[in-house]
């Protein structure tokens, strides 16, 4: 059987640019400032988590970062990459909470130390490049058709590859017609990927 | 060879679904084919991303939180209605509609009237020198005058020498001092009720806050702090990554990180660094020549702290220990939120506390002496 681990399904997706959702958004559309949160939620929160982050702090640190964006739409606007951008507030406004928790534990003993350790150890400088990249992946994934979208899910996010015929029983396609309907829906990904500035 | 080579003969390449013959004739296809080695390159990129990818979703709650930031700059509630009105104005169904209409309306009354909190705006009570104001959503700064109305999201600051009083709905109202940043968050009253629930964020400055009625509350967010006051009233001082709360009368409840701690009238709460240490009230309440007091930072002390009662963390504000306090000098001096003579001039001999409280629910509680 196989698992779909990392794409829960949402009703719709926004299929507007970054700068029409702003744009929306400015001109009074809710609908677009959801649809903006739910576009860049995991890119969030992967790098605040990706930071160093505990859950807790980085709940945080999520809800602060969207503050900003939204005091920010109007200067945002124009910005080629929100991700980047957001990535950048996201681990800055990060170290900010280890930094103060860092300075707690100074204050407070070894005891407190112990508690205020990184979640995690923070990542390498690229890990935030390729993460930015890996949810432009995503976000094209998700304009994909459902078909094409669980294909190559199932090819290429899937820790042990499973075999065509496993794919074909999962997704009643002929086993033969996979490597051809993988090949177009990767050539469809890319044009998608080059609409979204991905080099 | 074929100039031309399949998409799909790569992605198998990239794979590794071809058999090592196989694979070797493509590969020395594409060490002279431009094109067919970016299209792999690319193959290689985008897959080996996809692999490695390990992002997670947030939990629903909190996306759902961040969405519901969004509060459109003027909210039409009366919109769909009107849009409805407009569907159902054949002759045949006008007065179905109207009566539904109606019914609607009627509805819509009762409910708003209920205790559902409504977003509500604040108004710019009074100017004086240079204040200006930034509308939700605009980066633009325009002069502002007394009388403005002022949305959720609206920043207003004021310049060297200035002042502002901002009042919201219920009375409750805002002194914003010179040099003074703020921004309104969100206003929620409750249409039945004299009240309003106010957000604020400080950026820098000095602001001074009154609750007018009981079921009101005032909320002030800074880099350092947030403070929260149901009743009486308080002063905020943002400067330099630190914050200083002084509760004037009522009590103002004030956390950083995971410190939290509970002002009496007359006490003052500096943050800074995820954590808040409780004095006496400042000597000198203008707030003009006040600079954060390194020399304040406390020392041990012989005398062992009193052991403090335990705590459970998250309802800080109300069992955090506090000193005494001193209603007698406050009662009626709400606007002179730190009175001069007979009071501050005491403290240097007073202990300020260190309060903190921690993750696991204990709370520990030192009492020092002031270094000086």
């Amino acid at each position: 059987m196989l698992t779909s681990r990392r794409f829960a399904q949402r009703a719709m997706t926004d299929h507007r640019t970054d700068t029409q959702l702003i744009e929306a958004c400015l001109a009074g559309d809710s609908a677009a400032w959801s649809s903006l949160v739910e576009r860049y939620q995991r890119l969030v929160y992967s790098v605040a988590l990706r930071q160093g982050l505990s859950a807790e702090d980085a709940d945080d640190v999520f809800q602060t970062v969207f503050v900003i964006l939204l005091g920010k739409l109007d200067t945002c606007r124009d910005r080629e990459r929100l991700g980047s951008w957001l990535v950048t507030i996201t681990r800055r406004e990060a170290w900010r909470v280890l930094r103060e928790r860092a300075a707690h534990a100074a204050t407070a003993g070894d005891e407190q130390q112990m508690a205020a350790q990184p979640a995690a150890e923070p990542a390498p400088e690229t890990a935030f490049q390729e993460m930015e990249e890996q949810d432009l992946i995503r976000q094209a994934m998700e304009r994909l058709g459902s078909r094409c979208r669980r294909l190559l899910q199932y090819l290429f996010y899937t820790q042990e590859r499973p075999s065509y015929a496993e794919i074909g029983r999962e997704l009643g396609m002929p086993e033969g017609s996979i490597g051809p309907t993988r090949a177009r829906c990767l050539e469809q990904l890319k044009s998608i990927l080059a609409q979204l500035g991905f080099q | 060879m074929p100039h031309e080579v399949p998409f799909e003969d790569l992605v198998d390449l990239v794979e590794g679904r071809l058999s090592p013959a196989e694979a070797d004739l493509l590969e020395a296809h594409i060490a002279g084919c431009a094109e067919c080695a970016a299209q792999v390159a690319w193959l290689r990129r985008v897959t080996g991303l996809m692999a490695a990818d390990r992002l997670v979703d947030a939990p629903r709650e909190l996306v759902a939180r961040a969405q519901a930031l969004y509060r459109a700059p003027q909210s039409r509630p009366l919109a769909g209605l009107a849009a409805l009105w407009r569907g159902l104005w054949t002759p045949q169904l006008r007065r179905a509609g109207a009566l539904a209409l109606s019914v609607l309306l009627l509805i819509g009354a009762l409910w708003a009237s209920s205790t559902i909190p409504v977003a509500q705006a604040a108004t710019l009570a009074s100017v004086s020198g240079q204040v200006e104001v930034q509308r939700p959503g605009s980066s633009l700064w325009q002069p502002a005058s007394a009388g403005l109305k002022l949305e959720a999201g609206s920043a207003i600051r004021a310049g060297a020498g200035a002042s502002a009083v901002v009042e919201y709905p219920d009375g409750s109202r805002t002194t914003l001092g010179e040099s003074t940043q703020i921004r309104i968050l969100a206003i929620d009253g409750r249409r039945n009720q004299e009240a309003s629930t106010v957000r604020l964020s400080q950026e820098s400055g000095h602001t001074q806050h009154q609750v007018a009625s009981a079921h009101s509350s005032i909320q002030v967010e800074t880099s350092a702090a947030i403070a929260e006051a149901s009743e009486g009233s308080y002063e905020v001082w943002v400067e330099a990554g630190e914050t200083e709360v002084a509760a004037a009368s009522g009590k103002v409840a004030v956390s950083a990180g995971q410190s939290r701690a509970s002002l009496a009238a007359g006490e003052r709460g500096r943050a800074s660094a995820g954590e808040v240490r409780v004095g006496p009230s400042r000597p000198n309440p203008t707030g003009e020549s006040h600079r954060p007091t390194p020399e304040a930072k406390p020392v041990p002390t012989d005398t062992p702290a009193p052991a403090p009662t335990e705590a459970k963390p998250g309802r800080g504000a109300d069992a955090t220990p506090t000193p005494k306090a001193r209603p007698e000098e406050e009662h009626g001096s709400q606007r002179q939120a730190t009175p001069g003579p007979g009071r501050p001039q005491d403290s240097p001999r007073e202990k300020p506390r260190s309060l903190w409280f921690w993750p696991w629910g204990r709370l520990k509680a030192t009492l020092t002496p002031t270094a000086d």
